[in-house]
């Protein structure tokens, strides 16, 4: 037997300082799952009876719609002829029996926009473009479109509809609605879509501008109903003319007079409005000017 | 190339028993209201020469601008008309003047005028009417060639309507050109901004002159757009307004009667609004909607739901046709206890073809009050007659409502 050095002592005391502090930490997890324990059990005991919750009224939770998040959604509605097709009685062409009229099914589509969720349900705070697509009326979300189609066996039609006419859904619908292909009534649906959000943006985009400068007479903003031609009339200085897609919020074709001191066409400021995305701040800061 | 027929707005017209007419049909103020606009803006001056008045009446005393901006309150009409006509424009009215007071006396709805219109089909993605003066410089092109005429167009005050006021001279006599035709040469059109829809008086079809017109319309429309071409809708009214709401670009014209609540955005306005539909106590129950006897509350809300707010769907003359069996069930019962198989000749039964005529102010609001008093029973009435349709003139096959292709061109008068 040899006695133990002064190494071995150190050894050994590093092991046993080692083993202490694991045996406080284990204790402490202990503590703290004992403790989380405790808490959910408490919280069970707080939460109401399963039993209880389905014998009282209907519990009614406010539950988003989440399927309207995405922007098309389907429903079926309700046939207003429904009571008045059952009471009429025709005669089967095919065959002569007696029956009541045929109920037609239809087929609900609602569209919903919002204008860029980003920016109107998490706005940024360190944002430094002033260019936001604002809620109007403070709503996110604008008034919803719907179509509702007839469906016959091989095909959909139009029945009714919320679109207003200068889209012109009556005119090229019907490729899309009596094709077999079951991918032509996504797309129908995806360009309305897109139409009707261009338009939404658009609009929303025009009335910011109008909003921002309604006190100066001298600044006219006008547009037509599709929001696509635009025309800024500063009085005796700035003339503007815009064009847009029906189905984009980028302008298309544009043109610019300044009065500085003779009418001459603006092409630089032209080419910058075309090239650029989110021109409604680069116009808005034109016109500051001339205020 | 400077000649036009187009005879300008400064041509004066004889003062005649027409002008006198027109004068009386309209309400004081606003013979007033326009009297001042002349003068003020100099744009039809009064034309009194000093030769031409009455000893009654001596120049210096006369200013007319004075007399507009204050008139007496006990002054009848009568008396205005006669001083404008014998006094201040003794010498006769432009064309322009009487233009402008006969087209914003119809967009103001001082005349009732009945109107109709021709929807332009074409294969463009954009609605083909975006600038109403063009339609109109390309419209006097094409009656260059045919007519000595005059237009004038103007904005309606409320709604996105341009009207356009054509009058056609058919002689190039000097003599007939000084005078206000008939009002079979006056033709009128709206041109609904951002549609395809065109609003015009009734076309007759034995009459040369609405013909020629149509035909230059439908040039004007082919220029606009190629392969295109106008068709008349079965559609007549009496208000603007009307036929605003049915054939307009907006959201409530596809969406009529009982899809009211889609085209107002009553129901599910937003997908985050959590609070449930208040349409809830406002709809029946579908228990009761079985039952044969409504009460009375239920019976009005019933009468809504189908018809919806038609406040401004007044129209005046309604046609619906119909065709189908008239069957009952006595008659199946008959049908199935005999033999299956009948010879087609014998079940081919009565088919009559029966056509309602509805006249009145306002046709569907009369429809409506017979389902709110119980006459009709509001929950088995047919849809297309709450109106839904949107059309005047409907053709019923089988109780659905068909999309009948009528006669290009010609509306007949009734």
């Amino acid at each position: 037997m040899h006695r133990m050095s002064s190494k071995d002592h150190d050894d050994q005391d590093t092991l046993t300082e080692e083993i202490s502090s694991l045996e406080l930490k284990r204790q402490t997890l202990f503590a703290r799952l004992k403790h989380l324990e405790e808490e959910n059990l408490s919280n069970k005991k707080k939460s109401l009876d399963p039993i209880k919750i389905f014998t009282q009224q209907p519990f009614q939770a406010p539950s988003l719609n989440f399927e309207r998040l995405s922007g098309i959604s389907f429903f079926i509605p309700h046939d207003p002829e429904e009571q008045s097709r059952k009471k009429l009685l025709v005669k089967d062409p095919k065959n002569f029996h007696i029956g009541s009229a045929p109920l037609i099914p239809l087929l609900g589509v609602r569209f919903d926009f919002m204008m860029h969720p980003m920016q109107t349900m998490f706005p940024s705070p360190t944002s430094d473009s002033s260019f936001q697509y604002v809620p109007v009326n403070g709503n996110t979300f604008e008034a919803p479109h719907y179509i509702i189609f007839r469906v016959f066996e091989d095909a959909l039609s139009l029945y009714k509809y919320t679109i207003p006419n200068f889209f012109r859904l009556d005119a090229w619908a019907d490729d899309y609605l009596t094709s077999k292909h079951p991918d032509r009534l996504r797309l129908f649906l995806w360009r309305v879509h897109k139409l009707l959000t261009a338009h939404a943006c658009r609009k929303n985009l025009l009335s910011q501008l109008n909003d921002t400068f309604q006190e100066h007479a001298s600044i006219q903003i006008s547009a037509d109903l599709t929001y696509t031609h635009v025309e800024i009339n500063i009085q005796d200085q700035w003339k503007a003319r815009f064009f847009c897609f029906m189905d984009s919020t980028r302008i298309q074709r544009c043109q610019i007079f300044e009065c500085r001191p003779t009418w001459h066409r603006d092409y630089t400021m032209e080419a910058t409005l075309l090239s650029e995305d989110v021109w409604l701040d680069i116009l808005h800061r034109k016109i500051k000017t001339f205020v | 190339m400077s000649s036009t027929t187009e005879l300008p707005n400064k041509t004066i017209m004889k003062n005649g028993s027409r002008i006198q007419t027109l004068l009386n049909r309209l309400p004081k103020d606003f013979l007033i209201k326009n009297c001042l606009h002349w003068i003020q803006s100099q744009t039809y001056p009064p034309n009194a020469t000093a030769n031409g008045v009455e000893d009654e009446f001596p120049m210096e005393e006369w200013n007319p601008l004075q007399f507009y901006l204050d008139p007496p309150k006990s002054m009848l009409k009568r008396a205005i008309a006669y001083r404008m006509i014998n006094v201040d424009w003794r010498n006769g009215f432009s064309l322009g003047q009487i233009a402008h007071l006969e087209l914003s006396a119809i967009a103001e709805g001082i005349f009732s005028f009945r109107w109709t219109g021709s929807k332009v089909f074409h294969q463009q993605e954009r609605s083909l009417f975006s600038n109403p003066t063009l339609i109109l410089q390309m419209l006097k092109l094409e009656l260059q060639s045919l007519f000595i005429y005059h237009t004038y167009m103007l904005q309606h005050p409320t709604l996105p309507i341009w009207l356009m006021r054509i009058q056609l001279h058919e002689s190039s006599k000097p003599s007939s050109l000084h005078l206000i035709p008939s009002s079979r040469r006056i033709i009128y059109l709206g041109v609904v901004k951002n549609s395809d829809i065109l609003l015009h008086n009734l076309f007759l079809k034995n009459d040369v002159c609405h013909r020629l017109f149509l035909q230059c319309l439908t040039r004007v429309v082919d220029r606009l757009q190629t392969a295109s071409f106008l068709q008349p809708i079965e559609i007549t009214g009496k208000s603007l307004e009307s036929l605003y709401q049915i054939l307009g670009s907006h959201r409530k014209a596809n969406a009529l009667g009982a899809w009211q609540i889609y085209g107002n955005n009553e129901i599910d306005s937003s997908p985050l609004d959590l609070r449930p539909t208040v349409l809830d106590d406002k709809h029946l129950h579908p228990r009761q909607v079985a039952s044969n006897t409504l009460s009375e509350s239920d019976r009005k809300i019933a009468t809504q739901n189908r018809f919806g707010d038609i406040s401004n769907q007044a129209l005046d003359r309604v046609i619906i046709t119909l065709n189908h069996d008239y069957l009952s069930d006595k008659e199946e019962e008959l049908r199935n206890a005999s033999v299956r198989r009948k010879s087609l000749s014998a079940s081919n039964a009565h088919r009559p073809i029966l056509t309602l005529q509805f006249r009145g102010q306002h046709v569907f609001q009369g429809i409506k009050e017979l389902c709110e008093e119980g006459a009709m029973d509001p929950i088995t009435v047919p849809s297309y007659l709450t109106g839904e349709t949107g059309k005047s003139m409907l053709y019923v096959y089988d109780g659905l409502e068909q999309d009948r292709p009528t006669l290009q061109g010609f509306q007949e008068t009734s």
